[in-house]
């Protein structure tokens, strides 16, 4: 028998709108306690299982700029006068941690509806300004 | 406020065809006509209202563009520099007029296409 995939494992039941992702087992368990923490405060209908890659990697970000942010609380320059490397992982942390949050929905931006609505339409007077109507 | 008998016929013309299309339009243009006149104002000023009210839908005005009908005197205003809106609508009324329309057609593009004898797209 075939052996069942990380993500096939986090999947208890077929997905309905009240069955919430588990975190897979790959997962460390400060990425499991944030992929918890993100999926019951979102609606049960938020996340999907096809989600699932795309919210673990988030997660792993998350938990990593955790990290970093604690390492460089200890101090941004190293005693040797060298500028933490903690610096560098926070800043692609963000940066990637921000491109997640847009595709997850999990942005005050991300879930601003974007449905501009009907364009009006222009007035005759726009449409005919550079015909002559003199007599 | 202008009297029935100071109206040139081709306003008179215009303001009465104003009223019916404006009647046609919706319940809610027909009921506002119908208050008017229950009110007590003279069919005129109703037909004027119908006659803003159509040139208003047909043009497709914006809050900031004038109706042909509410320029006074269109020369002296091309002759003023601001109000670009007010220009547009001041050269409808001068074609309108010089074509013998009256400033109160409810649709003023068909009526100059009918005088110059054009369709409208």
């Amino acid at each position: 028998m075939p052996r069942k995939s990380a993500a096939a494992s986090a999947i208890n039941a077929p997905a309905s709108p009240s069955t919430r992702l588990k975190p897979p087992a790959i997962l460390s368990t400060a990425e499991r306690a944030v992929f918890a923490d993100l999926v019951t405060a979102n609606d049960a209908k938020h996340f999907r299982p096809s989600d699932l890659p795309l919210l673990c990697t988030y997660c792993e970000v998350i938990a990593m700029l955790a990290l970093a942010a604690k390492e460089l609380r200890k101090g941004i320059v190293a005693p040797d006068g060298r500028v933490s490397p903690w610096l560098g992982v926070q800043e692609r942390g963000i940066k990637s941690m921000v491109a997640l949050s847009m595709r997850l929905r999990l942005s005050p931006q991300a879930r601003s509806p974007n449905n501009p609505g009907p364009r009006k339409p222009s007035s005759v007077y726009d449409e005919i300004r550079n015909r002559d109507y003199d007599d | 406020m202008i009297d029935d008998a100071d109206l040139a016929d081709v306003d008179r013309a215009a303001l009465k065809l104003a009223f019916g299309a404006a009647m046609d339009r919706d319940a809610e243009t027909r009921d506002q006509l119908r208050g008017k006149l229950a009110q007590g104002d003279s069919w005129i000023e109703a037909a004027m209202l119908a006659a803003y009210s159509m040139q208003n839908h047909n043009l497709r005005l914006n809050a900031a563009q004038e109706a042909p009908m509410h320029i006074n005197d269109p020369d002296e205003t091309l002759r003023q520099r601001n109000f670009r809106d007010s220009h547009d609508a001041a050269k409808m009324l001068r074609a309108m007029l010089a074509l013998g329309i009256s400033r109160y057609h409810p649709d003023p593009v068909r009526a100059i296409a009918a005088a110059q004898g054009t369709r409208v797209g």
